[in-house]
């Protein structure tokens, strides 16, 4: 990606020059949100905007977050090559799509690679940290009733961009197994 | 030689406004006054709202008798308006309430106001203006080096900001057109915009782009200078922080304009007690969530410093 470009990027996301990850992910999500809900803060321009320009607005963004991701990933993997033997892992959004099993550990995995700290998603999603952890590690003991843990999955996978569908199918599958098991032993 | 110099330095203007009235304001304003005077730095604020002077009631003092009118029809030098502000380092100089309707002022006396107060004797001025989008409060508005906008969580004080906004631009484009005999462009321009189909203010900038290069030029200057700094008051949930990063987006995306996003305050019921017990909430709660919020922003304001990425 040329400089050009990256600052491009960066200033349709409203960040300033060497935003991280992090932040370029939660500056992506709250103008994809912005732009394609109604708000408090749209509404009062809503007949001032047509439904095209706001269209092109949604696709300046996703582009400027999709090449954004591109360049992290890009610097991500030389430095992984660097550092050790692993293979390189592909291109995130494609290696998510790949997956079908969605343990915690895989979802912990996604997450770190995306720079994600915990912290960022609770304060989103508002579902505590320790329930992120604990969804993370399949402690499924400390999680709360079936819905509400269902509920929570699906904010987690929202929030790293996954299809929550599948995620949380999976992962329930698991929750499930454990929830008869668990009733078979009381 | 260097006294002299520090001495006639100029102070630097806030001004805070935002259409809607009731946002908080005169509060935000003498509160950030206070919090520049316990730093040490020389403040005066200045309350020009010609029609509801009353930020004299925030600080829990009484109104002072002499005011803005006497400059007008006495000829007394502003800085001897200047009152005692019951803080340590921050003087207070009020509008009057009756002859000083927005109408009221003539167009040079105006001008004179304004070159008097970039001269006063301080490091920071700060002015309070009412409610609305008059041209007389779009001039004082933009007389600053810091343009302040305080907006709450709700629909129309939204709204009003963006009306007031593009009001202010655009009379700071008409102010510098004037320079160049170009002052009706403008207004013209929105007069006939069914001719020219202009249906909103982004058609219309670029209308008034595409009339000439010279017209091109100056609005890309005035886009370029034009910022706007702003403040969510009276937020109730922490959700409600992020409506601030919105309405940048809104104003930079939609219109072209630049914002910082410089803090946001809680509500607090004390504040009305105090304002009522003619407390200064600043100083009777220096430890309060609230507080130390405008603390915050009011550092941020001094370093130009936006919270959008940081929440
Ligand atoms: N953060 C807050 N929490 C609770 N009340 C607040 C807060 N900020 C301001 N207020 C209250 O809101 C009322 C209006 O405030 P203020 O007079 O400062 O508004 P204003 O914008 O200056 O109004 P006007 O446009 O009429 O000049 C005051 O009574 C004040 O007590
Ligand atoms: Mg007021």
């Amino acid at each position: 990606m040329s400089r050009e470009d990256y600052s491009k990027y960066l200033e349709t996301l409203e960040l300033p020059l060497g935003a991280s990850l992090s932040e370029i992910r939660k500056a992506y999500q709250h103008l994809k949100a912005l732009y394609s809900r109604e708000s408090i803060v749209t509404l009062p321009i809503e007949d001032e905007i047509s439904a095209e320009v706001k269209r092109q607005i949604l696709r300046q963004i996703e582009e400027a977050y999709q090449g954004l991701l591109v360049s992290f990933k890009k610097e991500e993997d030389t430095l992984e090559n660097e550092m050790s033997s692993r293979p390189a892992m592909k291109n995130y959004e494609q290696t998510s799509v790949e997956l079908t099993t969605f343990t915690g550990q895989a979802l912990r995995k996604i997450r770190e690679r995306l720079n994600i700290d915990l912290q960022d998603i609770a304060l989103s999603t508002r579902v505590q940290t320790q329930y992120l952890k604990d969804i993370e590690l399949e402690n499924f003991e400390a999680l709360p009733p079936e819905a509400y843990t269902r509920g929570f999955v699906i904010s987690y996978a929202e929030y790293l961009s996954l299809d929550s569908k599948k995620v949380v199918d999976d992962y329930m599958s698991r929750y499930s197994a454990w929830k008869d098991e668990h009733e078979k032993k009381m | 030689m260097i006294m002299k110099a520090i001495n006639e330095r100029n102070p630097e203007i806030w001004t805070i406004g935002g259409g809607k009235g009731g946002t908080g304001k005169s509060f935000v304003l003498s509160s950030m006054g206070i919090c520049l005077a316990l730093q040490g730095k020389r403040v005066i604020l200045i309350d020009a709202d010609l029609g509801g002077a009353n930020l004299h009631t925030f600080l829990g003092i009484n109104k002072p008798r002499i005011s803005l009118t006497d400059f007008f029809e006495k000829k007394v030098l502003l800085p001897d308006l200047v009152v005692d502000s019951g803080i340590k380092n921050m003087g207070l100089l009020i509008g009057a309430i009756h002859s000083l309707s927005p109408d009221g002022i003539k167009y040079t006396q105006k001008l004179k106001l304004f070159r008097h107060i970039k001269k006063l004797n301080a490091d920071y001025v700060l002015i309070d203006l009412g409610a609305g989008a008059h041209f007389n409060t779009m001039d004082t508005f933009l007389l600053a080096d810091k343009m302040i906008v305080v907006i709450i969580p709700e629909i129309i004080a939204i709204e009003n900001l963006y009306f007031f906004l593009k009001n202010a631009f655009f009379r700071h484009v008409i102010n510098s057109l004037g320079g160049h005999g170009l002052r009706d462009v403008v207004q013209n321009a929105w007069k006939n915009r069914e001719e020219h189909d202009i249906k909103n203010f982004s058609q219309l900038i670029d209308y008034l782009k595409g009339l000439s290069k010279t017209m091109e030029n100056i609005i890309n200057t005035k886009l370029s200078d034009f910022r706007a700094y702003i403040i969510l008051n009276r937020i109730n949930t922490s959700q409600e922080i992020m409506i601030g990063n919105s309405v940048k987006s809104i104003c930079k995306k939609y219109f072209g304009l630049n914002s910082s996003y410089v803090g946001y305050i809680e509500f607090d019921a004390v504040i009305s007690r105090c304002i009522n017990k003619r407390q200064s909430y600043m100083q009777a709660y220096p430890a309060s969530r609230c507080a130390k919020e405008i603390e915050r922003l009011t550092e941020n304001l001094l370093e130009g410093r936006d919270i959008s990425t940081k929440i």
